[in-house]
């Protein structure tokens, strides 16, 4: 009887270590840990090498298009209400520029502070997550040129008193941390403002702290701020932009210019085509933002 | 490389300052609360053994995770009475709760685990239950908690690097945000020696601890 149980619990330790090696979960307990396993495993399938398109470019697995993004940025990316099918504008994007290629489309859901990294080591081919053209970024990284207008925005609740950055002074801001406007706050405080940065890992729970009182204002892009202000419209108002334009780009590994060439061409077909203008109509009311892109 | 590591320094010590604060608070007063719900599930009052129950079976059967989510950015929304403003406070009271939980049931294995003659021996003295546990059990507890206590606490300093998601800069946040905003893995090193060596420097005191109370064993 003893030796049964005994043998139970050695079978059973057994299973559930193979069943862990087997799985790529790894032990963290922070969001990326769901995303680590999709970026896992689609980096398991990288080990396989890339194809050469008779276009002349190789993506990471044959006939598909494998793209990194942070689902949980609306308007542009996140999940539908059935928390697992991702829409957006990057989203759509991604789909009718995969189509125009006539290549599979493949969404990797990273956590935002690694999806840099994740596009280097060749866990995607390219990332489309409102990436900001940044000169940092452009020297690290290979951008396209911009297919989205978009600039830092402050967000503050419709009866506050700030109208500007400076009036952050003495108050807190939330940002969304390692995003544009998380560097561009951190600049204005190296130069002098005084103000209480908080730093989130979604965009969402900066928008949380303003609903709760918690901080005194949101800065963040601006496509993200009128998706907020259409669900609460009455309660928030943007108050400032930032004269430093950040339009959206898609973001490749540095040196794969053949990729870039052909997804550029390819976004030019669809904004041609007026897919580009239908999805912008869609998910921002209007198709401004795709105009005056700099 | 190493001018590099001396520039992160002040950023990662500040990190590691949030994270031991909060662990030692979160341990010290999960443990004086534990105490009572120990006393709690093993009383034969129910009014008293099913809430500790209950408490027990929540917080240890929901990850840290989403009780620090849920406290910090669900109570709000139900009740906005409920809001927390201090993410520091948050995080206190979420680390606190769950780790009296599980100290809860160390204590009681604890309590347990002292021999039935030192209880027949404090009645046929006359003592009442309450001077027993007092004077003769909980005083024997303590030199058996200091292992279980000592690895709780190891592994609440590990589990501080959770509040990144409620906008608390712990150690782990900092590395983190370091590596990404400059691009390089270098960082995590620095940031792992610090873990150890406030591992180190705990794991030592709780060593001394447990010599000191095991002169009677």
């Amino acid at each position: 009887m003893k030796k049964c149980t005994v043998m139970l619990m050695a079978a059973l330790m057994a299973v559930t270590m193979l069943a862990g090696c087997g799985s790529s979960a790894s032990k963290e307990t922070t969001a990326a840990s769901e995303t680590a396993a999709a970026v896992s495993e689609a980096g398991s399938e990288a080990a396989e090498s890339g194809s050469t398109d008779a276009a002349g470019y190789t993506t990471i697995k044959e006939g598909v298009l494998t793209v990194g993004t942070e689902i949980g940025y609306p308007p542009m990316e996140y999940f539908d209400t059935d928390g697992a099918t991702p829409i957006g504008f990057d989203m759509e994007l991604a789909q009718a520029l995969a189509d125009d290629m006539g290549l599979k489309l493949e969404i990797v859901d990273t956590a935002w502070d690694g999806i840099f990294a994740g596009v280097d080591t060749g866990k995607y081919d390219v990332i489309l997550s409102s990436v900001s053209w940044l000169e940092e970024r452009n020297e690290k990284y290979l951008l396209s040129k911009p297919y989205i207008a978009n600039a830092p925005v402050i967000v503050v609740p419709n009866d506050s008193t700030i109208a500007d950055i400076q009036d952050l002074e003495g108050k807190s801001v939330a940002v969304q941390m390692e995003t544009t406007a998380d560097y561009l706050v951190q600049k204005y405080i190296a130069n002098g403002l005084n103000t209480d940065l908080r730093q989130y890992e979604k965009v969402i729970n900066a928008f949380d702290e303003l609903k709760a009182g918690r901080v005194d204002a949101v800065c963040t892009d601006q496509v993200v701020a009128s998706y907020y202000l259409g669900d609460e419209a009455s309660n928030y108002k943007t108050v400032w932009e930032s004269d430093e334009k950040e339009p959206i780009c898609m973001c490749f590994k540095k040196g794969n210019d053949a990729l870039k060439d052909a997804m550029e061409t390819a976004l030019d077909d669809v904004r041609d085509s007026g897919k580009l203008g239908e999805i912008a109509t869609k998910y921002f009311g209007s198709d401004a933002p795709i105009n005056n892109v700099e | 490389m190493m001018d590099k590591i001396i520039t992160w320094m002040p950023q990662l010590l500040l990190g590691a300052r949030t994270t031991i604060i909060i662990t030692i608070i979160a341990v010290a007063v999960g443990l004086v609360l534990s105490f009572f719900l120990a006393l709690g599930k093993m009383s034969k009052n129910p009014l008293l053994n099913k809430p500790c129950s209950a408490y027990i079976f929540f917080f240890r059967g929901t990850p840290l995770l989403i009780q620090i989510y849920f406290i910090y950015f669900g109570l709000p929304q139900f009740n906005p009475a409920l809001t927390i403003k201090s993410a520091f406070v948050a995080a206190l009271i979420a680390y606190t709760l769950n780790s009296a939980a599980y100290l809860a049931e160390n204590i009681r294995a604890g309590i347990q685990s002292i021999d039935k003659g030192q209880y027949e021996a404090a009645k046929a003295l006359g003592m009442t239950y309450r001077q027993t546990m007092q004077l003769i059990i909980l005083p024997q507890t303590v030199r058996r908690l200091i292992p279980p206590v000592g690895n709780e606490f190891i592994m609440v300093l590990k589990d501080v690097s959770l509040v990144a998601i409620i906008g608390l800069s712990d150690l782990t946040k900092v590395t983190r945000a370091i590596s990404s905003s400059q691009a390089t893995a270098l960082v995590y090193i620095p940031a792992m020696v610090i873990y150890l060596i406030i591992t180190a420097f705990f794991s030592f005191i709780f060593n001394r601890m447990e010599k000191k109370y095991s002169v009677y064993e």
